[in-house]
């Protein structure tokens, strides 16, 4: 038998060996006063000790149950645990959603840790997963309250460039991460004026981050999966959060709409007012949910949701050297035009209708629209005269500019089905098909680089058997994909936990992963690469990896974790843009496209959980990474240190609650540096003008080799303190507004200030005393200390 | 679990603060630089060379200017950019065909030309279609050498030139020996709008100009040859730091750009 018959029957092992068996249950579990669905809430039967969670949606299902009496206990971390009689009747019951109350605040449950170390064991097949909530967003001191600064105090997960907002996991392409906002696909959910995500996090309920060896059921990007899902509303009452500021003003409103219905409206928006005083720049963003739900009796529901976004940056420099000017009584800068704009927008719709058709069988169908436009444009025009010693004059003249443009729509449809076959065995099965249109456009020093517009579609089929007993674990699955009608494509995976006692628990995956909508890298041009330029492949190979993952998880106390992940990712096939290509050598933008290979590996050392009155987690990466493009003339189509690259992290996020009302947090980050290529060589590039013959140059910097040296590590901490107000002027105010609560919250930033982070260098060359030296640029040399009010109704 | 965080803390306070030397160092800001494992720095010329067909006073414009590339950092005391600037290379332009020789010398600026570089030393021809190449050898630098073939006058497409309210709009016949087009549009003398587009390799190639206000009254276009067009295109010249930039130019044994355009004027009026 070779490998390939092995795998399949593996997999149709897997999905019909367990025994079919009778009686089920299943049903939701909620928020008693939202009405909000739970997930991971965890549901008990007794006698038998026959046990699940709820999933995503907050869906469980038990089956394998004979007729009787039972006591069904369902408990979650932060509710008071429902203990009720239900009679199983011989075929099966849809059980009335449980509702559970939340529990009042104890000091010694505070944890910002989403899930329980108890839970983790029967939760989830998956392995290198997280799980964040927005009380844990909310307590990183300089998350801001945002996902995509969150997620980088992770193991595993990395900026790309300092104030670039995309993120890199596991040695990948930032392209390769899959962002789902309630399954609907979205492209650079980020905001470009201040680094953040585009999710507000008053309307999450849960972030699902999965860093590798994925299941079936996620496709399309070889990376990461970021799994959002956002509120229902609020079934009951008016419930909500104000925050209103000078320059960043936020909103969240829950409410019911009619029978069974609730809404969410929710919006944030941003001006930089300061470089407005300073730059006379008009800088802003705005985004917003809207959300309706209606429950139409207990198998049905159906959510209807939009999400919007708009950015707007604009970075003219002139005014500020016209103050330079004046100050330093100098012309130089007369003749200095920098300039950055940056237009985006997102948009994405959704219909959702879930549905249990019976005990055993759960229903997601979903239509969405997800779709996102930038216009980028960053421009430099510098002159000079300059007149040597022997009263020669010469021009240094440096005019370079870029403009990139996207435009991406996804028009899809998917159903998925969860069937709980046995006791033993769930499985899921689906389909999901896009509809696409991408457009890109680049013009590169007033050069018209080309565009194209395409219409690519996709069809992927999915199915995975989780097939669970007390010791073991183990979901094999398989996603077949059809890109653009073409062959049928397989990406075969499979997960397996070991159980070796109630503590102690091995895990492994491993699987093959197919990207055909990749993304242009082109932080070579641009000076930070802000969104993801996507690509969709034409006729060549879809980019692939393969992950091999193997993990040992360790309970030390009931509430202390301990995993250590080992990861090997071997990119068989990737692509990117050598966009250094002069047009002589391509006359095509497609055929800029050039194929690489490369590979990833490392480990993660993760303890995580509570310990009294202190939650949170301290993680050590270990990472090594590569690229090699062997037809090209990146770094000679020789193997280098991939770009994004740390050889060591240190990261811990710790919340101290000291008591009720009063809670401290801190988060700190050692990052080793990444490789970067640092300018060895001085070279003047020549501007010449045909029609006047007037002839300009300018002395810039190269570098013959790629990532040939290591930038300095970066260390970082930052604290604060957030108290709830329970009397004084900001009581009154919640009062005056009829607010549950109120909270202040002090933030100091950078507080290891004397420590410098180089985000960059340049050669001192032509600067006196430094022509030794490069010069380094950084940031955060002064800490910052923010104080911030809040409403909570 | 006291041992455990014990352990962990005091594990990162001796990486960060004793194990590791430059960890220490670069936390009270002291050295500040990178670590570069390799620096493959090459020194060599770095010119710009130009054969064009066209004269100002009887004087072929051809020129050449020529510097020199540098490390990035340890240079001598007193560097500056001018630093850069070769005024005693011996330049010579060999035309391939008939195979007579051209030294080209450090010219000052002077009635004829207001700014210095090394221009032909005597009469000097280029003619569309010929083969050119440069040799050039300073100090101990390595010799450089590159050479051109001069394009053809742009030429437009009959009856495709059009001119309304703000754009001017026409073909030019497929040339092998262009590719690269830049279109100037003049009023009174002065430039009102450019633009600068690939020559398509397998047909004519459509150009458009558009410009505000004044009705241009005259059109220059300029034909390059493969070097030029291939260095003028080159994308990587943006403000950037520590990103990979490869050295700029395809002359041999040295950095830079050797070519030749030609051009056309048209009147619009």
């Amino acid at each position: 038998m070779n490998w390939q018959k092995l795998k399949y029957s593996l997999l149709i092992w897997g999905i019909f060996s367990a025994p079919l068996i009778s009686q089920s249950i299943s049903g939701y579990v909620v928020d008693s006063k939202s009405h909000e669905t739970l997930i991971g809430a965890t549901i008990v039967l007794e006698p038998g000790k026959k046990a699940t969670v709820t999933n995503n949606y907050g869906f469980y299902s038990l089956s394998g149950i004979k007729p009787g009496t039972y006591t069904l206990l369902v408990s979650h971390i932060s509710y008071v645990t429902e203990i009720t009689e239900i009679t199983i009747t011989k075929t099966g019951m849809v059980l009335d959603a449980i509702k559970l109350k939340p529990a009042p605040l104890n000091i010694d449950e505070v944890s910002i840790i989403a899930m329980k170390p108890d839970q983790a064991a029967d939760k989830e097949a998956e392995i290198s997963h997280h799980m964040l909530t927005p009380e844990l967003i909310q307590s990183i001191p300089t998350a801001r309250n945002d996902i995509f600064s969150a997620i980088k105090y992770l193991p595993g997960v990395d900026k790309t460039e300092p104030f670039s907002p995309l993120y890199t996991i596991r040695g990948g392409e930032p392209g390769e991460n899959a962002v789902m906002l309630d399954g609907v696909m979205i492209y650079n959910p980020y905001h470009s004026s201040v680094t953040s995500g585009i999710f507000n996090s008053q309307t999450i309920k849960n972030v699902d981050l999965l860093l590798g060896g994925f299941g079936a059921e996620y496709g399309g990007r070889n990376s990461s999966v970021m799994y959002i899902t956002t509120k229902d509303g609020n079934l009951n009452e008016l419930h909500g959060e104000v925050e209103p500021s000078t320059f960043y003003s936020k909103m969240f409103l829950e409410f019911p709409a009619g029978k069974d219905a609730s809404m969410i409206i929710a919006g944030r928006y941003y001006f930089d007012l300061p470089s407005n005083f300073l730059f006379n720049n008009r800088t802003y963003f705005y985004d917003y949910n809207l959300s309706y739900t209606k429950r139409l009796g207990k198998r049905n529901r159906i959510s209807l949701k939009y999400f919007e976004s708009r950015d707007f940056t604009g970075y003219n420099f002139n005014t500020l050297y016209k103050y330079l000017g004046n100050s330093f009584d100098t012309d130089v800068y007369d003749k200095f035009v920098l300039e950055q704009r940056n237009n985006w927008k997102n948009r994405s719709a959704t219909a959702i209708h879930k549905l249990i058709i019976s005990p055993r069988i759960y229903m997601r169908n979903q239509l969405y629209y997800s779709a996102h436009e930038s216009d980028n444009y960053s421009g430099l025009n510098f002159s000079i005269e300059n007149t040597d010693a022997f009263d020669e004059v010469s021009q240094l003249r440096w005019f370079s500019n870029n403009n990139l443009q996207s435009s991406i729509q996804d028009l899809g449809a998917k159903t998925h089905i969860n069937f709980k076959i046995s006791t033993y065995s769930d499985l899921k099965i689906g389909a999901e098909y896009n509809s696409y249109y991408f457009m890109n456009h680049i013009m590169l020093n007033e050069i018209d680089n080309g565009s194209f517009t395409r219409y690519p579609s996709l069809l992927s089929l999915f199915a995975e058997d989780k097939i669970t007993t007390r010791f073991f674990v183990f979901r094999p699955g398989i996603r077949l994909t059809s890109y653009n009608n073409g062959q049928w494509m397989y990406e075969p995976r499979v997960n397996l936990n070991i159980n070796l006692s109630s503590r102690l628990r091995l895990k492994f995956a491993w699987g093959e992963y197919l990207q055909y909508i990749m993304s242009m890298n082109t932080n070579e041009i641009q000076m930070f690469q802000l969104v993801d330029y996507y690509y969709p492949l034409n006729n060549q190979a879809p980019s692939k990896s393969t992950h091999y993952v193997a993990g040992v998880e360790r309970k030390i106390t009931p509430k202390l974790l301990i995993t250590l992940d080992a990861y090997y990712k071997e990119i068989n096939t990737t692509y990117t843009f050598d966009l250094n290509q002069e047009f002589a050598e391509v006359y095509s933008f497609a055929d800029k496209l050039e194929y690489g290979k490369g590979n990833a590996y490392g480990a993660e050392l993760y303890l995580q959980g509570r310990f009294k009155k202190v939650s949170g987690w301290i993680a050590y990466t270990l990472a090594w990474a590569t690229r090699q493009y062997p037809n090209s003339s990146i770094n000679n189509g020789e193997e280098y240190p991939y770009d994004y690259n740390r050889r060591h992290t240190v990261k811990s996020v710790i919340n101290y609650q000291i008591t009720d009302n009063f809670a401290f947090n801190s988060s700190f980050v050692f990052l080793s540096g990444m490789y970067r290529s640092i300018e060895t060589t001085t070279q003047s590039y020549y501007s010449y003008n045909a029609s006047t013959d007037e002839l300009t140059y300018f002395p810039l910097y190269t570098s013959s080799e790629k990532n040939a040296a290591k930038m300095p590590p970066q260390i970082n901490a930052d604290f604060s303190i957030r108290r709830k107000l329970i009397k004084g002027m900001g009581r009154k105010l919640a009062d005056l507004f009829k607010a549950d609560d109120s909270y202040v919250t002090v933030t100091i930033k950078n507080a290891l200030f004397i420590y410098r982070n180089v985000e960059f260098y340049y050669p001192g060359t032509f600067v006196p005393d430094y022509s030794d030296k490069y010069l380094p640029f950084g940031s955060n040399y002064i800490p910052a200390v923010g104080i911030s009010y809040t409403l909570k109704f | 679990m006291k041992i455990i965080l014990l352990n962990m803390v005091v594990l990162v306070i001796t990486t960060l603060f004793s194990g590791c030397k430059e960890t220490a160092e670069f936390y009270l800001g002291i050295p500040l630089q990178p670590d570069i494992e390799e620096n493959n720095y090459e020194p060599g010329l770095n010119i710009i060379g130009v054969l064009r067909p066209d004269y100002t006073d009887s004087v072929n414009r051809s020129f050449i200017y020529i510097q020199k590339v540098a490390p990035a950092l340890n240079n001598p005391p007193g560097f500056e950019v001018d630093s850069l600037n070769i005024k005693d290379a011996e330049v010579t332009i060999l035309n391939v065909g008939n195979g007579s020789e051209t030294a080209f010398i450090w010219t000052k600026s002077d009635s004829i030309f207001t700014d210095t570089r090394y221009r032909p030393s005597g009469e000097f021809e280029v003619v569309p279609g010929n083969s050119y190449s440069i040799s050039c050898y300073s100090e101990d630098l390595p010799v450089l050498t590159s050479s051109t073939i001069i394009p053809n006058e742009p030429q437009i497409v009959p009856e495709s030139l059009f001119l309304n309210t703000n754009a001017v709009s026409f073909e030019t016949i497929n040339d092998t020996s262009i590719y690269l087009y830049e279109v100037f549009l003049y009023r009174d003398q002065t430039l009102i709008a450019f633009i600068r587009q690939v020559a398509n390799s397998s047909e004519t190639t459509r150009l458009s100009v558009n410009f505000d206000g004044n009705t241009p009254d005259r059109m220059e276009i300029f034909g390059y040859d493969y070097n030029i067009s291939s260095y003028l295109t080159i994308s990587n010249t943006n403000l950037n730091f520590n990103k990979y930039r490869k050295s700029f130019g395809n002359v041999e044994n040295g950095y830079g750009v050797f070519g030749s355009l030609n051009y056309i004027s048209v009147p619009l009026d």
